[in-house]
């Protein structure tokens, strides 16, 4: 049976290489986000891995970038802390150039990970 | 008469209004997303009308929109501004 996992923060199922063990860290391969294995049985559940908020959306970004060979520019700090300022509004990391908090602009969003980067340079 | 249609969070936003303030211009802006209820909804309305988009941030100096911050483009409005 494929392992699959299904990620909260990008909302996608994902196959892992191979079956994970409770309490282990995996990291989605679509948005990057940190997620911790809660159960393996009779499904895999993960949830996002408890951390600070800044230091989650400092490790997806950075874990994003690394996933897709993006390199930060000299804006990455003027997003971050949109970012946390999002999240500490609204109650996610949607993206601080949108105005509508739903999850397709949860960070990295829908377009972004759509290859916005690849088309235009640069995330929305 | 300039007006700027931004979100409190965005950072392109934040660097068109530090743009205009490098330069000295008055501007006038809305944070759109820290806005209310009526205020709110005619911003955005106008920024729909404006784009057909609700990006940020949108500038709009005489007749001229420019979506996004677009320093040169920004910049040669103003000089038809002044």
């Amino acid at each position: 049976m494929k392992n699959k996992i299904y990620c909260e923060v990008c909302r996608l199922p994902f196959i892992y290489r191979e079956k994970p063990e409770k309490g282990q860290e995996i990291i989605c391969p679509i948005c990057g986000a940190e997620l911790v294995i809660m159960e393996t049985e009779p499904e895999i559940l993960a949830k996002r891995r408890p951390q600070d908020p800044e230091t989650e959306i400092r490790n997806r970004s950075e874990n994003f970038a690394r996933l897709r060979g993006y390199t930060f520019n000299e804006d990455k700090e003027l997003v971050i802390g949109g970012l946390i300022e999002k999240n500490r509004l609204y109650g996610d990391f949607y993206c601080p150039c949108r105005f509508e908090n739903i999850p397709e602009n949860i960070c990295p969003c829908l377009q972004t990970r759509m290859n916005e980067v690849r088309k235009s340079g640069h995330c929305f | 008469m300039i007006k700027v249609y931004a979100l409190s969070t965005c950072p392109w936003c934040k660097k068109v209004k530090k743009l205009l303030e490098d330069n000295n211009i008055e501007y006038d802006f809305v944070d759109v997303d820290l806005a209310q209820g009526e205020e709110q909804q005619k911003a955005l309305a106008e920024v729909e009308e404006l784009t057909g988009r609700r990006s940020f941030p949108v500038t709009v100096i005489n007749d001229q929109v420019i979506q996004g911050f677009k320093k040169e483009e920004i910049e040669e409005a103003l000089k038809n501004e002044k």
